[in-house]
Order: C-alpha cells, then sequence, then structure tokens
C-alpha cells in the first residue's frame, strides 16, 4: 500500500487516489487517440499519398522499358533520367522481401515492364537489414486495398504490430511511423524528392574525397550494415535468410514478361578494403549467388561496377553510395551498356 | 553498452517508472537501501568496472570527512590536504593523463629531446568530474565546520551515488542535499506531478530542440573548410542553443526525476542566453558548478576584494580551471579564459561606458538598452562556444577567422542585399508612421501631398509583395513591431537615434537568420528540423519566461482542460518530432 501522509485521511485519501486513477486513465486514453491521430494522418499524407500519387501515374498506364528494384544503393545511383522510359523503384533499407512485395504490386495493377534490373550488392543479403516489410509498403497495400493471396501472405499491417521477432523500436517503426519522424510533415509535398524523387530517383550531394584516407576507412568500418561484423553471417558466402529466398521469387515472377539484369553497383575502394580485413572475398560471394541464380533456370544479364570508381571518391557520398556526380556519370555509362546489350534501343 | 540506462533511452523509460513505483510500496525505512540498489544498478548500466572508481571515492572521503572532524590544528588541515590531492589524482588519471603526456611528448619534441609518455587511452569513468567536485565540496565544507561529517555509510554513498544526478549533476551542497536522504519520503501526487511535467520537458529540450540541430552543427564542424563564415556562425549559434538545450534538458530530467522520488535538486540554469553581460550568463549558466568555483576557489584567493590585477588573476584562474574541468583540450583552456577576458574587459571599460551613457542621456534601465546587452552578451558567449566546439586550436581560429572574414559568400552578400531592400522601405514606413498626423483630416496637410506619400507607400508593398515576395514578410514583421513598441510607450524617452539602431539591430539579426535558413543547406529536411528546433527553443524561453514570472500564466490554476492540452501537446511533441537515434547527452563526455 503506497504510505500517505496522514493515515487518519484513509477515506479521503482513497477517494483521491480513486478519482485520480480514473483521471489517470482517461489522461492516458486522450494520449494515445491523440497519437494514433496524428500517426493517421501522418501515414497518409506523408508516406501513403505522394506514392499512390507517383505509382498511380504507372499502374496500368505506361509501359516501362526499365524498371530498377533494390535497396539504397539502386535509389541514389540510378537517375532514371539518363535511361529512357525507366523508374527507379528501389528505396533505402529494402531488402527482396519488400522488392518482391513491390514487384508482385506492380504486375498486379498491370505494369509492364520489359527489363526488370534487380540489385545484387552485398548489403541487400545482410541479414542486418529489416527482413520484414517496410510501413510504407504496408500501409500502400493498405491504402489500394489489395486482396491478392501472394501479397496476403505478408504480414498485414495489424499482424506486424503485434510480431514476435521485433523489437521495441522496430515495432514503433511499423506501428506508428510518425514517431520520430514529424519533420516529413512540412516535407509531404517534396516527400517524391524524399522518397521517391524524380523517377524514382534519390540524390545524395555529400562528397567522400573531403574525408582523409583514414577518415574514410573510419567510415567503412562504421557502416550500420556492420553492426554484425562479428559474425561472419553478414557477409557469409552463403546468405540463408529470407532476402534470399525472396530474391529467387521475385526472379521467377519478373522472368516471364521481362528480360533480368543482374547489377552490382560501384563501391568505395575503403570499402572494399575493409570486406579483405575481414577475410571476406567479393569474388568467392558473387560466384556463389551467380551459381545459385544459374541452378534456378533463370535467364539473366550481369553488369559488374563494382570497381568502377575505385580511384574517384570524389563520385561518393559515403562509402557505398555516389553522390548526384556519380549518380550522373554512372546512370550514363548504364545505358551505354544496356544498349550494348539490346536491353534498351 | 548496450543497456545503459541513458536518460534518452528506452531502459530508462522503463527503469524509472519500475524504481519510483516500487519505491513507494515499499516499506519506509528500506527506502534508502532501495535507492542506493537503484544508483548501483543505474551506473553500472555503462561500465560496470567503473562503480569500483567511485566505490573508493565514497569509501576515501567518508572515513576522511569523520577523520578531518576529529582532528585539530595541523592534522587536521594534512589530511584535509591529502584528501583533496587523492581525489584530485583520481580525476587527473583518468582525465588529464594523457592530455599531460602528449604535450610533454610535443615539448619533447620540439626541443629535439628523444622522450615519451605512453597514452593510457581510458575511457572516462561515466559522472566523475561531477561526483569528484560533489565530494570535494562535502569535504570542505566538513573542513571548514559548516557541515557534519556524515556517519551512515549508505547515506554518504547515496549522497554521491543518487542516480538522478551522478552523470551530469547538478553538482549538489551537503547542507541542502544531505540532509533530504535521512528523511522519509510520502507519496504526493502534485510533486510527482511536477516532476513529471519536468522531466517531460527536459526530453523536449533534448529530443525535439538539441538532437534536432547536431546533425548540421556536427556536418558544419567537421569540415569547416567547405562552409563561408556566415554558415560557421549560424551553425555556432545553433550549436550554442544545442549545448544549451541538452544540457538544460539533461538537469531537468534529473530534477524532474529526484522530484518525483520526493527530492529536491539544486536549479542550474536561469535563462542564461537572457543575461545582460558575461557576469550575470555565469549566475546562470551550470550555476551549481559556477557557485562551486565561486565558494571553493575564488572567494578563498580573495574574491574582488582584492587589488585590480589580483582580481584579474583570481578570474583567470577559476575560468582556466573551469575550462580544464570540461575537458583535457587546449580548446576548453582558450574557451575559459576567453570568458576571463570578457569579464576583465567588462570592468576594466565600465567608467567608459559609464560616461558614454551619461553624455548621451542613455538610460540604462529601457528596454532596448536591455535588448542590445543581451544581443551582444549572447554573441560574445557564441564566439567562445567556437573553440568549445572546435576540434582543436587552429580549427577554432580558422573558423574565428571566417566568421569575421569571409563573410562575403554568395549567401552572405545575398542577405546583406535582402536586408537592404528591407530596409529602406523599412526606414521609410518608420518615418512615414511617425508623421501619423499628417493623414489626420483635422491636419493641414495638401490633399496632394497625402495623395502622393500614400501612392508611394502603396508601391513599395507592391514592389515587396511581387518583386521580393519573401521580404514582405521581414517589413510587416518589424513595421509591425515598431508599431506595437510606439503604441505601448516601451521605448519612451529612448532618444529617436537609439530606438532606430535598435530596430536595425533587431531586422539586420533576423534577415540575417532567416536568409541563412533559407540557403545553403544540405537538404530540406535539415533546414525543416532546425525551424523545428528553433520554434522548440521559443517556446521553451518563453516557458521559462512563464516560470519565472508565475503570475503571468499559473498553469497550475488553469482548468484541468487546458493543462490536459498543454500536458499531450508536450507528450506529443516529443513524440512526433522527437529525434530517437540514440544521441549522447553532451556534458556527458566530462
Amino acid at each position: 500500500m503506497i504510505p500517505t501522509k496522514n493515515s487518519a485521511n484513509l477515506t479521503m485519501s482513497q477517494s483521491i487516489f480513486g478519482n485520480t486513477y480514473l483521471k489517470a486513465v482517461l489522461f492516458i486514453s486522450l494520449v494515445i487517440i491523440v497519437l494514433i491521430t496524428i500517426n493517421s494522418i501522418y501515414k497518409n499524407a506523408v508516406l501513403v499519398a505522394p506514392q499512390q500519387t507517383n505509382w498511380s501515374t504507372l499502374f496500368g498506364a505506361r509501359e516501362l522499358d526499365v524498371a530498377f528494384f533494390g535497396s539504397s544503393h539502386t535509389e541514389t545511383d540510378i537517375n532514371p533520367a539518363y535511361i529512357p522510359n525507366s523508374y527507379n523503384f528501389g528505396s533505402s533499407g529494402l531488402n527482396y522481401k519488400n522488392v518482391f512485395y513491390r514487384l508482385s504490386l506492380l504486375k498486379e495493377n498491370g505494369l509492364k515492364m520489359h527489363t526488370v534490373v534487380f540489385e545484387i550488392s552485398m548489403p541487400i543479403f545482410t541479414s542486418a537489414l529489416s527482413d520484414d516489410i517496410k510501413p510504407l509498403d504496408v500501409n500502400l497495400i493498405e491504402a489500394l486495398n489489395k486482396n491478392n493471396t501472394e501479397l496476403n501472405n505478408f504480414t498485414s499491417a495489424r499482424k506486424a504490430c503485434f510480431s514476435a521477432n521485433e523489437s521495441p523500436t522496430e515495432k514503433i517503426a511499423r506501428c506508428m511511423p510518425v514517431v520520430g519522424h514529424g519533420a516529413n510533415f512540412f516535407l509531404a509535398n517534396q516527400s517524391r524528392s524524399m522518397q521517391q524523387g524524380e523517377l524514382g530517383w534519390v540524390n545524395l550531394t555529400g562528397d567522400f574525397s573531403r574525408y582523409s584516407e583514414k577518415e574514410r576507412m573510419d567510415m567503412a568500418r562504421n557502416l550500420r550494415f556492420f553492426r554484425e561484423r562479428s559474425s561472419k553471417q553478414f557477409y557469409d558466402t552463403t546468405p540463408r535468410n529470407s532476402s534470399w529466398h525472396f530474391f529467387l521469387k521475385s526472379m521467377e515472377l519478373a522472368k516471364d514478361e521481362s528480360r533480368i539484369v543482374l547489377i552490382i553497383y560501384p563501391v568505395s575502394k575503403e570499402f572494399e578494403m575493409d570486406l579483405r580485413q575481414l577475410n571476406i572475398s567479393k569474388k568467392k560471394y558473387y560466384e556463389y549467388i551467380l551459381r545459385q541464380t544459374r541452378a534456378s533456370g533463370v535467364d539473366y544479364v550481369l553488369l559488374d561496377y563494382y570497381e568502377l570508381f575505385f580511384d574517384s571518391p570524389e563520385y561518393f557520398d559515403n562509402p557505398s553510395h555516389l553522390n548526384i556526380d556519380g549518380s550522373t556519370i554512372f546512370s550514363k555509362r548504364l545505358e551505354n551498356d544496356l544498349e550494348k546489350h539490346f536491353i534498351i534501343p | 553498452m548496450e543497456w545503459s540506462l541513458i536518460f534518452n533511452s528506452i531502459n530508462f523509460l522503463v527503469f524509472f517508472p519500475v524504481v519510483a513505483t516500487l519505491y513507494y510500496l515499499l516499506p519506509g525505512k528500506f527506502q534508502w537501501q532501495y535507492l542506493l540498489l537503484a544508483s548501483f544498478v543505474f551506473y553500472i548500466s555503462f561500465v560496470p568496472v567503473y562503480v569500483l572508481v567511485l566505490l573508493l571515492i565514497i569509501t576515501l572521503d567518508y572515513f576522511a570527512a569523520i577523520a578531518i572532524e576529529a582532528k585539530r590544528g595541523k592534522h587536521r588541515t594534512f589530511l584535509f590536504i591529502s584528501t583533496i590531492l587523492a581525489n584530485c589524482s583520481v580525476i587527473f588519471f583518468f582525465k588529464y593523463f594523457d592530455f599531460i603526456g602528449s604535450n610533454l611528448n610535443l615539448l619533447a619534441e620540439s626541443i629535439g629531446w628523444n622522450y615519451s609518455v605512453n597514452t593510457l587511452s581510458l575511457i572516462l569513468p561515466i559522472g566523475i568530474s561531477f561526483y569528484i567536485f560533489q565530494s570535494l565540496g562535502y569535504i570542505i565544507e566538513v573542513y571548514r565546520g559548516n557541515h557534519n561529517a556524515e556517519r551512515h555509510y549508505g547515506i554518504y554513498a547515496l549522497y554521491i551515488m543518487f542516480f538522478p544526478q551522478i552523470v551530469a549533476g547538478p553538482i549538489g551542497r551537503p547542507q541542502a542535499l544531505l540532509p533530504q536522504f535521512h528523511k522519509l519520503k510520502f507519496f504526493n501526487l502534485e510533486a510527482v506531478k511536477e516532476g513529471a511535467l519536468l522531466m517531460l520537458w527536459g526530453f523536449f529540450k533534448k529530443v525535439v530542440i538539441a538532437d534536432q540541430i547536431s546533425d548540421y552543427v556536427v556536418l558544419v564542424y567537421n569540415a569547416p573548410g567547405m562552409y563561408s563564415g556566415s554558415e560557421l556562425f549560424f551553425a555556432t549559434v545553433l550549436f550554442g542553443i544545442q549545448i544549451y538545450n541538452d544540457f538544460s534538458g539533461y538537469t531537468d530530467i534529473a530534477r524532474g526525476a529526484a522530484q518525483v522520488l520526493g527530492f529536491s535538486l539544486a536549479e542550474n540554469f536561469k535563462m542564461p542566453y537572457f543575461s545582460k553581460s558575461i557576469s550575470e550568463f555565469w549566475q546562470r549558466w551550470h550555476i551549481s558548478l559556477m557557485s562551486w568555483f565561486r565558494d571553493y576557489i575564488y572567494i578563498p584567493l580573495g574574491g574582488n576584494r582584492v587589488s585590480s590585477v589580483r582580481w584579474g588573476i583570481n578570474v583567470a584562474v577559476v575560468f582556466l580551471i573551469s575550462g580544464l574541468w570540461h575537458g583535457a583540450n587546449w580548446t576548453f583552456v582558450i574557451w575559459g579564459l576567453l570568458h576571463a577576458v570578457y569579464i576583465i574587459a567588462s570592468r576594466i571599460t565600465e567608467p567608459i561606458r559609464n560616461r558614454l551613457t551619461a553624455t548621451k542621456s542613455i538610460s540604462r534601465n529601457d528596454a532596448l538598452h536591455h535588448v542590445l546587452q543581451i544581443t551582444t552578451t549572447f554573441l560574445l558567449v557564441n564566439l567562445a562556444w567556437i573553440f568549445f566546439r572546435a576540434k582543436s586550436i587552429g580549427e577554432g581560429f580558422f573558423i574565428l577567422h571566417s566568421i569575421l572574414t569571409y563573410f562575403s559568400s554568395s549567401a552572405g552578400l545575398k542577405g546583406l542585399l535582402n536586408f537592404l531592400y528591407v530596409l529602406v522601405p523599412f526606414l521609410f514606413f518608420t518615418y512615414i508612421y511617425n508623421q501619423k498626423d499628417i493623414y489626420s483630416s483635422r491636419s493641414g496637410y495638401p490633399l496632394a501631398k497625402k495623395g502622393v506619400i500614400i501612392i508611394c507607400v502603396l508601391l513599395l508593398l507592391f514592389w515587396g509583395t511581387f518583386v521580393l515576395a519573401s521580404n514582405v514578410l521581414y517589413l510587416v514583421l518589424f513595421f509591425g513591431a515598431a508599431l506595437v513598441l510606439d503604441n505601448t510607450n516601451v521605448f519612451a524617452g529612448v532618444p529617436k537615434f537609439m530606438q532606430w539602431f535598435g530596430y536595425f539591430c533587431i531586422t539586420l539579426t533576423l534577415a540575417l537568420f532567416l536568409n541563412l535558413v533559407s540557403l545553403n543547406l544540405i537538404n530540406p529536411l535539415v533546414k525543416v528540423h532546425i525551424l523545428i528546433a528553433l520554434f522548440g527553443f521559443c517556446i521553451a524561453e518563453l516557458v521559462h519566461f512563464l516560470q519565472e514570472h508565475p503570475t503571468a500564466f499559473p498553469l497550475s490554476k488553469k482548468t484541468t482542460l487546458v493543462r490536459w492540452a498543454v500536458y499531450i501537446s508536450l507528450i506529443s511533441a516529443i513524440l512526433v518530432f522527437g529525434i530517437f537515434e540514440k544521441q549522447q547527452f553532451i556534458y556527458i563526455q566530462f
């Protein structure tokens, strides 16, 4: 029992506390209601509406020559303005579960993609990335009221809120995306540039070359992907997580109507040097990936740009993402290579 | 550590309510043991092994105080000095060993001596600067006979280890804090509510204001050579806002947590950026530390009851030690000494300033004068922050040099031009407004002349709106402010030129800020973060003002609806606009 100041007034205290408990419950309920309301407005105005505007112009209304799928490397490295009739569906932190999800949505809505470009850079298969659906995609599915069996096999938004495998912060990010992201309210009109950009591209303006060599190595070492660097699982030569499983499913989904291109994006020399310090061989890693991919029976074209900018740190924003300059040069190069492979006219 | 109980972590948000609830459910006689256990758990959540250092200091000072109290004469003084030295040697070992070693190495190298001191690269024990100072204060008070030595080891340990304050203060005084641990605490709903509200304000300052700004400050200060003087100045001012809200936010959380548990900790900040002089600033900033320096170093050295030269030396010593207390780096020494220079210069120039105000009939008590004093103090403090934040002295001087000389980047020049576009029509409007009698139909002003003036005003408004759209905002804001101020007679009796000078300063400051914010930021998200932080800062300072003037808006006397609206808005603002990527509190590194 909570000790009160004057035990002779126990009855008064009891009634005060009784009233207080009621008030406390009412207050907490109001806080929750307000937060849910703000969260709901956020999801619609900031997350879903811009995406809907963007994607609804693509659904069923267009054919794309080239569609790019992947994580932040796709999102920042490819500027579709240089590749005719293309779109960049990359998004930061995406793994292949999300890619499959997006691909399914687009095909479901009748978008024809002549060529699909899948990212196979190392980070996209890491278990360090969240292995579940980004809140954005969950919200988009709900907004579009899709009712597709394959898509419903994914965790629904409601179930995701109670998923047992998530940490509290991941749960909050999924169920209450407004928490910590209120600044995006003021950028809702610009959310295309923040999240999808013109034709999906997001540009980075940093200059990796302005840091000293030591600082660049430190940055490569401190990439957030490396928080699991103590276990080799991250860059294991045999990725076993669901991202890999959905990569194969994505290939399977795309193969009937689209040509498939697998792309390895440029990284900085410091990124490679750090991998070597971890005794990870890029060659062995990709040998495994490509061997497994060939075994799946799906035809593909491989474009490997891993070492393209090893001597050009000025093209990078950070150890593994290109800045505007790098992206421009890379996109032009990619356009030439796609032409050489008769992927685009 | 992954499970550290730093205030802005989920771990603490779980830890604290559990601790507070069990605290009041336990029988009173177990309260201090329970708090001691909670404080122990709190401390080991950072670097567990360093609890041994803490226990060493506690045990040493506990027994030393009892012995000092028992002794007399030379033995007492000897014990006292030994204890002080023992405490200082611990902090010296962890904090200054590498600093002194690296400087000795540099010195040896410069004179060609092949000598080197190995660095230890030790992680600083959390809160060591704070709890050792608290302990030293206790020893000094016992030695002076102002306080009895605490006989209860557990209570003394709790006095040092008390978890709300151990990490970054406020540094407590034994007279104020120790007796509180002897009293039983009973659940007091009002105190708990006030404490919780104070904690909320602390979180607001930390995650909504301070952490919003930090990214941009880090960006600019990591590569100062890439930025113009105006951008460096802007980043410096933002850092000043960041460190204030970070530290005062921490203090609010600490005081609020203590209040929930029934304890009262000393206030540490009193709207320092509204100080009218550097001396006043140091009476409002980190009050517990500066009062410690005042009582235990400055006054024993003679304070201001000595010759001017000796007084200057006393001030320099205090600020030198203050600088070193903040960190083992020459930049902190420069920062401290800069403040000493400010205070000494203020005293030296006081006769000149007094003569100037007397001959110009300028009152020192009017609002405009106060605004100018506050602005000047704010700028001086921010110039000093350059060295506090810079990574090295060279970088600090580079930034200072850039600010003073490289202001004319495209951003700065454009800002200046925009300001001139505002100033000219603004001065014209001010002139027109001051001739308001001409509009009166009773005035003898010819209609034609009135008409010309009105047309000029309309043309200027048209030009402002369609040619310089954004600057009409400045025009409207400051003309509006001038109208209001004129009508309230705030500047009554102030010479006209001083009024116009005041408007000039206000216009310049805000024009620069608004132009800087609109230009040359890395991406829109960073700009939004900064604007949110600046808006939050204005709200926070308004709240502080209302707290210091409780009759202006006594929240506790408002209806439940109003109070709840404030609380819910605060919680929502923290959750929606807060930055939750765990950012360390700045003062924890000290």
